[in-house]
């Protein structure tokens, strides 16, 4: 492969070489800050073959001929302007904000749209800030950059699923995560494995291939997407190639990984610790002395053994990245093309995961009418994920449970399988399968149709294709196959979508001197989802590591296999009116029909309004220079969300109910031909604001969002046969702020400082439940008034000082305690959500030296260890090992402490959940620090290359948390609860982009 | 301008008029069909069927079986029990005990199932040769919710008491599918009454449905020996001595007088005893009284969660072929340490072609209605029917069951007398198949747990070993589960909950 590239390099810069005759233009693109313009396009005039693009730093060489004029300049958003040839080889060319600013153009529902005619909220991020991240999928990317959107992982494994919340959780029941649009199609998300412990779906795609991001937030920007818009919309848009020369990219990244947070509280003790800890808790439980050196001999008392399992399940997890694309083409015909390696292995044993990716998007324009595009992106990975939680095949379980005084080897070398019942992670990891191959083609063929001028038809049928196969095997020897003389699976699962949109675009002046312009779009689409799985799984294997296909097992255990769908019908419109670009109304009205619902019940109507004012546009400002931008804007809705089941509406009677090997069958569904969407209205209040030429920009927006219907399970008579039915039942709203803003507080030739930073708050109150009554469900309640995500858990009081004994609160007030667990009273300490979050990224600039850092916060979150009784349970679960914090136990009367003493078996059901297992969730973390060295124009005409970036990066580098007794990671998902998942890494990666 | 306008009009209104064409929004799910497409010909009443054994194989054994064993006299927690069965062990359980509401919702969803089959039924034409067939669905139908009530009504009501029975609340009936349905308890009586009123109509569907030993399915003595099994706890001695006699006569299942074959019965789900025995294979695994053993496969050890008492063991003689079928000295790791001999209760030991591993997973073919309960039955019933010539049979009955099981004859007794012998030989008899408890209870008897077995393994505390209750204690009639209380207002709760 290498060898390959550098021939093709060496051949073009021999092909350069030839053209003698040309003249080389230098130059820099800046916007009107004085920062370079990456991606700007440079062209010749009237041959826009010969063309390139400026670097990072806004920096182009072009060769051109000697009888060229002009060139032009262009950059998305910012328009073309055109350059008239000198004498003179080197120009510096500033593309104006200020007077393009409200000609720039945002990807939207069902288009593009200038920013001036934008009513709703919306944000947008850029290519530069999704390339070449060490992240496996671009969700995580999305952390920190987006004001209002919660980026939040669980799991640090390579591949994990990411969860996404915009404007908070709106749902119970139905699904709470964003619907995302790759290019104008619908396409799965989320984690659809079924073996894996966490996967991703979008880790098929690859960030290099992405051109943009718009995230849609509220009625007037996400309503047209209707039943499924109530989450919020993610509009990803790939790269397109742009007329000119062929411009060749290529970036390489390679790097390492490691634990990102650690604290020293929740390391595992050593041998002699834990015997000494494990002596004094069979002396307070008072066993006679005899007893007490025979149970510590049983557990590996002075055995000589010292392993720390710890350190054997961690590793340096290897990063590396190459990517190459290639675009170009005529003024007729464009394309772009790439393909991408990627690989990363996780901070701990058993964990990677490897990417392969291609790209290709060609467009003609056939005729002056007729527009074609077609455009395929593929991806596929291999991924190794560990167990998690209280799986015993767990690593991160293992390090905290196994015992230091067993080792994972005998003395010979081999494997040691006497592990008090726990299970040899380390061996396992050699001895069983656990693995999943996913291939994913996202891809349309699209025509537009220009009727007459101004009046565009346009027809996109766009799929995406989910392939997941996966494979475990668990060896008859020792781990999760033991008992039943070795397993394997083979589980196979397809998600494939498709889309069909047809739309009508017109647009007019409705006045004749041109001060009211409207446009209109109406259209039709359709869509379904279809979901193929099977399932294989047979067991007693023979006595041998080498075969692991189900096909071996002697005994068959399942072979299943079904699919399961819906499908959508819409009517679509959106019509916007501009007034002068001083007033803009816009609407959208969406009608849904989808198979998830009744007949009787199956249509919705969605619609939203927006209006904004461009105040910078009024006479009394324009003499203002100070102000560049001023505009408020309103907007209000609804949308739905049809995260339901596929089939619950129906009573169902389900086949399975099997009596001696005859087909069975049974009721299953209790149904409910009611059941209609979850309906989400969002009101929205914004404001963007821009002064000393845009050099300070701010944009804050307001936000209440009810939702109303809310699917929820409704009790019934158990003697009706069924527990519950789901019912269209409760509500709730969200109410939040956010503000981005956007400062240049340094710019001169040699040094900017560019300053970004993002903050939002988000409060969330159910409004109503079933017949007002609380719903308990483990750690969490549903409670009318308060927040969703509520935590539920008896009071802490700390430890009695004159005996140990752990105390619990019995009054709200916090002055009676108990010593018996089940006496204490159950509060809402807080929530798993947290009430503020965002990022804060600062770029420094210093004569081709940048140096980028962002910092990702969060806070006012709860974060619950629902594992920690095992391990800080004062003595519960006393076979296992603890981690070093029972140190800090109670020992003798006068001690005052929070942790209890220590009793072989448990002191006083301290291990069972109170809020001494939940701390804050505070926290604050270094995203992302990049060092990087542009290499000057004079050397890359020296190279004959057009740009050459070389960088160091560092991932989550510092991680400040507020709480000394956080035991893992700040981030714990949604729920915040820890569940012994892969540490998240930090990462280190040395890369460089290169184009030519 | 005009003209064009007109175009785009229609234009539109033909892109919307395309979101009307909805055939394609009828989506229908792979693995189930919509309850009303369901009842059309007697092949789909096949289906409904089968699924109502499946229904059944879930609602034997496992908790249905296991609850009240543990909360009767003859089991003890073991160190390594882990509080699985604790509360209606230490009988602190309460009305939101997982235990109660699992059995209660159990029988209700299997009850919920018949309902809509005996309905369902009637809307299917069988052809004339179909007859025999529907007929003997709607006859299984009728036959599975008579046990299923007759389970609740034991469990959740007092014994039947001829005199108070049509006042004592028993548990809801239900006989047509609602969701919306509120039931208040029937009385006791009008429970029985139902219990009867399906037991005769299934004696009659089910009349040309022979037995077999080991059936899988309900046949005509199926329906004899629940009917003696009923009649028996509404003190109708006549009833009850007539329905078990009369499968007693069919000679269709002899009584079983070999060791070995006794010890497979068991251990391998022999079929000579069984009535009616659920069917169970690899891919159909039935519940499991897992309890007993706890076999680490690693050491051969075991680590119960529940052990018999000794006096239990001792119950058995030496020659009787139960002690060795029902019990096994094994070798126990119990916190950590080993003990040897130990009694464990061996009755369900695993039967080796059900095994899904290298090891035992406990499964047995459920024996639901076996012919050793209907000798037992015909010599209550004589015994406490004061009448001389039915007393006589009573011991006549007694005495075929233990010469079978190795025991002499018991000679000359009546009365008081003959009424302990045949409580005794109950006990040896259905140990560790759910009859205990309930036996105790429609006696009339407290519950006393002594003489364990070595207590260095038992979970030591009043609530465990030692533990007494008196005949009157409220929790021999269980509490209706906290869950169907709070949402059924026109619940009323048993005492003591």
């Amino acid at each position: 492969m290498r060898r390959i590239l550098f021939t093709i390099i060496g051949l073009l810069f021999i092909s350069m070489q030839l053209l003698a005759q040309n003249r080389t233009i230098t130059g820099k693109v800046t916007d009107e800050k004085g920062a370079g313009i990456p991606n700007a396009s440079v062209t010749v005039k009237g041959n826009p073959n010969i063309g390139t693009t400026t670097n990072s730093e806004g920096n182009f060489s072009l060769s051109v001929p000697a009888n060229a004029q002009s060139l032009l300049v262009s950059s998305i958003g910012l328009g073309e302007k055109e350059i008239a040839l000198t004498s003179s080889s080197t120009y510096n060319v500033t593309l104006s904000t200020k007077a393009q600013d409200l000609q720039e153009v945002v990807v939207v529902a069902y288009g593009q749209q200038k920013k001036a005619d934008i009513t709703g909220s919306v944000s947008t991020v850029k290519a530069a800030d999704v390339e070449n991240r060490p992240f496996t999928s671009v969700d995580k990317i999305l952390q920190g950059q987006v004001a209002g959107l919660q980026s939040v992982a669980a799991s640090g494994a390579p591949g994990a699923n990411q969860q996404i919340r915009i404007r908070g959780v709106s749902s119970i029941t139905a699904g709470n995560e964003p619907l995302w649009i790759v290019d104008g199609v619908a396409v799965s998300s989320g984690d659809a494995s079924r073996l894996t412990t966490t996967a991703n779906l979008l880790s098929t795609l690859n960030p290099n291939d992405i051109e943009s991001i718009t995230v849609l937030k509220d009625a007037a920007s996400a309503s047209i997407y209707g039943s499924r818009a109530a989450n919020g919309v993610i509009l990803v848009t790939t790269k397109k190639g742009r007329a000119g020369k062929t411009r060749f990219k290529f970036d390489a990244e390679v790097g390492q990984s490691d634990r990102a947070y650690t604290n020293d509280k929740y390391l595992p003790l050593n041998a002699a610790e834990y015997i000494a800890i494990t002596r004094e808790g069979l002396q307070n439980r008072g066993d006679s002395p005899t007893a007490i050196e025979s149970t510590l001999t049983a557990l590996g008392a002075n055995n000589g053994t010292d392993f720390n399992w710890y350190d054997a399940i961690q590793k340096k997890g290897r990063q590396q990245q190459y990517n190459l694309s290639a675009s170009g083409g005529n003024d007729r015909t464009t394309f772009y093309t790439s393909g991408g390696y990627f690989t990363q292995e996780g901070a701990i044993i058993n964990t990677s995961l490897d990417r392969y990716n291609g790209a290709l998007r060609v467009t003609n324009r056939a005729t002056d009418k007729l527009n074609l595009n077609v455009n395929i992106n593929g991806g596929f990975v291999r991924q190794r994920t560990p167990l998690a939680g209280g799986a015993f095949g767990n690593p991160i379980l293992s390090t905290l449970f196994l015992l230091p005084t067993r080792s994972a080897y005998n003395t010979d070398g081999t494997y040691n399988f006497s592990l008090g019942g726990l299970h040899n992670v380390i061996a396992l990891t050699d001895m069983d399968i656990r693995r999943l191959k996913g291939l994913s083609l996202r891809g349309s063929v699209a025509a537009d149709y220009k009727i007459i001028d101004n009046l565009v038809f346009k027809t996109q049928y766009g799929m995406d294709f989910n392939d997941l196969e996966e494979d475990q095997y668990n060896n008859p020897f020792h781990g999760d196959g033991a008992s039943s003389t070795g397993r394997a699976f083979s589980y196979y699962t397809r998600l494939s979508n498709w889309t069909w949109s047809n739309t009508l675009s017109y647009a007019r002046d409705l006045l004749s001197n041109g001060d009211l312009k409207g446009n209109i779009t109406v259209g039709y689409e359709a869509a379904e989802e279809k979901n193929y799985s099977s399932s294989l799984q047979s067991q007693n294997f023979p006595p041998t590591l080498l075969l692991t296909w189900p096909s071996v097992g002697a005994t068959p255990i399942t072979a299943a296999a079904s699919q399961v769908g819906s499908t959508f019908n819409s009517a679509l419109s959106l019509a916007s009116l501009n007034y002068r670009d001083k007033y803009i109304v816009s609407g959208s009205f969406r009608r849904d029909a989808s198979s998830r619902f009744s007949p009787t019940n199956r249509y919705a109507n969605f619609w939203s309004l927006g209006l904004s004012w461009n105040v910078d546009r009024e006479d009394f400002l324009q003499s203002i220079d100070a102000i560049s931008q001023l505009k408020l804007r309103a907007s209000y809705g609804t949308n739905g969300n049809a995260g339901i089941g596929n089939y619950s509406y129906y009573q169902l009677y389900g086949y399975g109910f099997n009596y001696n090997q005859s087909p069975g069958s049974a009721p299953t569904n209790v149904g409910n031909p009611n059941l209609t969407w979850e309906t989400n209205k969002p009101l929205n209040v914004g404001l963007d604001f821009g002064i000393l030429k845009n050099r300070l920009n701010l944009s804050a927006d307001w936000y209440k969002r009810k939702t109303e219907d809310l699917l929820l399970n409704v009790e019934l008579s158990r003697t009706s046969g069924f527990s519950n039915q789901l019912r269209n039942i409760g509500s709730m709203e969200n109410t939040g702020v956010e503000v981005q803003l956007n400062a240049q507080p340094v710019l001169s030739k040699s040094f900017s400082w560019n300053l970004n930073f993002n903050f939002a708050t988000n409060k969330n109150k159910i409004t109503s439940l079933p017949n007002g009554a609380d719903i308990i469900s483990g750690s969490f309640i549903l409670r009318q008034g308060q927040s969703i995500n509520s935590f539920y858990l008896r009071e802490y009081a700390g430890v009695d000082p004159a005996n140990g004994d752990p105390l619990w609160y019995t009054n709200g007030a916090g002055s009676a305690t108990t010593n018996d667990w089940s006496k204490a009273l159950r509060i809402i300490p807080g929530t798993s959500l947290p009430k503020q979050f965002g990022g804060l990224t600062n770029t420094f600039n210093f004569m081709g030296v940048t140096l980028d850092a962002q910092l990702v916060y969060s806070f006012g979150n709860l974060i619950q260890d629902p594992w920690a009784g095992y391990y800080t349970g004062a003595g519960f679960g006393a076979t296992f090992n603890k981690v070093r914090r029972v140190l800090d136990r109670w020992q003798k009367p006068g001690d005052v402490t929070d942790v209890p003493k220590y009793v072989y078996g448990g002191n006083k059901s301290f291990q069972n959940g109170s809020t001494f297992y939940t701390v804050e969730g505070d926290y604050i973390r270094l995203r992302n620090l990049q060092l990087g060295y542009q290499l000057p124009q004079s050397i890359n005409n020296k190279l004959k290359i057009s740009n050459a970036f070389f960088y160091v990066r560092g991932t989550n580098l510092w991680t400040w948390v507020k709480d000394d007794n956080l035991p893992f990671d700040p981030e714990q998902g949604i729920v915040s609860q820890s569940n012994l998942d892969v540490f998240i890494p930090k990462t280190i990666t040395f890369g460089v982009n290169l184009g030519f | 301008m005009k003209r064009f306008n007109l175009k785009f009009l229609a234009a539109g209104v033909a892109l919307v008029g395309m979101a009307s064409c909805s055939k394609n929004l009828d989506k229908f799910p792979a693995s189930n069909i919509e309850l009303s497409q369901s009842f059309q010909t007697v092949k789909d009443a096949k289906t409904w069927n089968n699924g109502l054994y499946s229904n059944l194989k879930g609602r034997v054994y496992g908790v249905y079986t296991i609850t009240t064993d543990v909360q009767g006299d003859q089991l003890n927690a073991s160190l390594d029990f882990g509080n699985r069965n604790g509360a209606p062990h230490r009988w602190d359980f309460t009305s939101d005990d997982y235990s109660i509401r699992d059995t209660w919702f159990g029988y209700y969803t299997g009850i919920t199932n018949t309902n809509i089959q005996i309905n369902g039924f009637e809307k299917i034409t069988p052809a004339s040769t179909e007859v025999a067939e529907l007929n003997r669905y709607k006859g299984d139908a009728y036959l599975a919710r008579a046990y299923y009530y007759h389970q609740l009504i034991q469990l959740w009501a007092k014994p039947y008491e001829p005199a108070t029975a049509a006042t004592d609340p028993g548990v809801p009936l239900v006989l047509t599918y609602d969701i919306n349905n509120w039931p208040a308890r029937a009385s006791v009586k009008a429970v029985y009454d139902q219990i009867l009123s399906d037991i005769a109509k299934a004696k009659d569907l089910l009349s040309t449905v022979a037995g077999a030993q080991g059936s899988s399915r309900f046949t005509k003595d199926a329906v004899l020996a629940l009917e003696a099994r009923v009649r028996l706890n509404m003190k109708d001695w006549t009833g009850a001595k007539a329905a078990a006699d009369a499968v007693i006569a069919t000679g269709t299942y002899p009584l079983i007088s070999s060791q070995t074959e006794y010890t497979d019965y068991w251990a391998k789900d022999g079929k000579k005893e069984s009535i009616f025995q659920i069917a169970a294979s690899v891919t159909e695994l039935p519940n499991t009284n897992s309890i007993y053993l706890g076999l680490i496969p690693s050491t051969g050890r075991f680590t119960p969660d529940f052990i018999p008492s000794q006096w239990v063991v001792d119950k058995y003689d030496a020659t009787d072929i139960r002690k060795s079928a029902y019990f096994a000295q094994k070798n126990l790791t119990i916190q950590g340490q080993s003990y040897s001999n130990i009694w464990l209760v061996n009755k369900y030991p695993g039967n080796p072609a059900l095994w899904t591993g290298a090891t035992t997973n406990y499964a047995n073919a459920p024996k639901v209605l076996r012919i050793a309960e209907q000798y037992l039955i015909s010599a209550e019933a004589g015994a406490r029917s004061g009448n001389a010539a039915a007393e006589a049979d009573a011991l006549i009955k007694l005495n075929q069951l233990r010469v079978a099981r190795g025991l002499t004859p018991l000679v000359a007794l009546t009365g008081t007398a003959l009424f302990n012998a045949v409580k005794d030989e109950r006990f040896r008899e259905l140990a560790f198949e759910g009859f205990r408890l309930l036996d105790l209870k429609r006696w009339h008897e407290g519950m006393q747990r002594h003489d364990p077995q070595n207590t260095a393994i038992l979970t030591p505390g009043p609530n465990y070993y030692t533990l007494t209750k008196p005949a009157d204690d409220p929790k021999f009639v269980w509490g209706l589960p906290t869950n169907d209380m709070t949402i059924n207002k026109n619940l009323e709760q048993n005492p003591g909950w």
